[in-house]
């Protein structure tokens, strides 16, 4: 790729810092791998979802949606709005690909998952800086990609063959709990968080599954009325 | 819905997630996210999860059931505190599902 030492230097480090993230993205691959199988899709569909999707969070809640039935729009409103973290990752980590040519942005906009765009921006912030913030991008969000479906094929070939029982959907839920607890760091997150928990449940009688947007929007909605951290720099317009 | 109706789905979904990553990485000279907009994406994780999770704990059986009876809510109550002490995928997931088989082997 004509790249120089230090761009493979950068690559490998990337590669690195993504193997201790590896715990927790195997048993969440997996999981959506069987959870594809439970809702009776072919070997192909449930394949295709993780490489076309390549979201945990959102394929767990539209294979969910589907089995209650849900309409397309709300499947798509639901990702749309599950996925909405990945606007706030890209406009916080665009700066760091100023100048970058046209021909790679495809590639790293696919692989910037919740984990890849952690270590990338923990890695860009260092003191001694990356003078290649691509390569090592592609070195976290490429292994990342890798070991995701690799694991969500396990998942897939195990699917059909775990007894209900073992209630090893109960993974789903217990793997969000995971990653919520980073997400809350401040008393507007954690009241975003319980208004949201409560309004999922109280609306949970809505049809198709809508009460995870409602809850969203509440949780953010709760968030932002508590929020006062900028205040004197947001009062511009 | 067929299921190759919902492949169509998961197309559409696939783009709407390509598009929100590439929303300012795509294009070069990609402006800044307007103050507010920044504001509110903020709280996304902390309010999208907790919706997900809620009724899997309060309402497994689809009937709001707060008590010791309900195995997934207590197995979520030990899988949370792992979580908070421990901040690992992998830990809370085995503490709660390893809580789920015992209290399910004990209620019968």
């Amino acid at each position: 790729m004509g790249w120089c030492d230090e761009e493979r230097d950068l690559f490998w480090k990337g590669v690195q810092g993504a193997m201790p993230l590896l715990l927790g993205v195997i048993p969440f691959a997996i999981i959506c791998g069987m959870a594809s199988m439970d809702a009776g899709l072919a070997v192909w569909q449930a394949v295709g979802i993780s490489l076309v999707i390549f979201a945990g969070a959102s394929q767990l809640a539209v294979i969910h949606l589907f089995l209650l039935g849900a309409p397309l729009l709300v499947m798509v409103l639901t990702a749309l709005v599950i996925n909405l973290r990945f606007v706030m990752y890209s406009a916080s980590i665009a700066p760091h690909f100023h100048g970058l040519s046209r021909r790679w942005r495809p590639l790293l906009t696919y692989l910037l998952t919740d984990q890849a765009y952690a270590l990338s921006l923990t890695r860009f912030h260092e003191p001694e800086g990356c003078r290649y913030p691509l390569a090592f991008t592609l070195g976290a969000g490429g292994t990342i990609f890798f070991v995701w479906q690799l694991f969500n094929a396990v998942g897939i070939l195990l699917g059909a063959g775990v007894p209900e029982s073992w209630g090893l959907d109960f993974g789903v839920p217990l793997t969000f709990m995971a990653l919520l607890v980073p997400a809350v760091q401040d008393r507007p997150t954690l009241v975003a968080a319980l208004v949201s928990s409560v309004t999922a449940v109280v609306t949970f009688q809505c049809p198709y599954g809508l009460n995870i947007i409602f809850a969203a929007l509440m949780g953010i909605g709760a968030g932002l009325i508590l929020d006062t951290t900028g205040e004197g720099a947001s009062h511009e317009s | 819905m067929s299921h190759d109706l919902f492949f169509f789905v998961i197309i559409l979904c696939g783009v709407v997630t390509f598009l929100e990553r590439g929303s300012f990485l795509l294009f070069p000279r990609g402006k800044e996210p307007h103050p507010r907009l920044a504001k509110a994406l903020r709280f996304v994780p902390a309010a999208v999860l907790p919706a997900l999770v809620s009724p899997a704990l309060f309402m497994p059986e689809g009937v709001f059931d707060l008590s010791f009876s309900n195995p997934r809510l207590m197995a979520g109550a030990v899988a949370l505190a792992i979580a908070l002490w421990r901040r690992s995928v992998f830990l809370t997931l085995l503490s709660g599902l390893i809580s789920l088989w015992g209290i399910q082997w004990v209620m019968g």
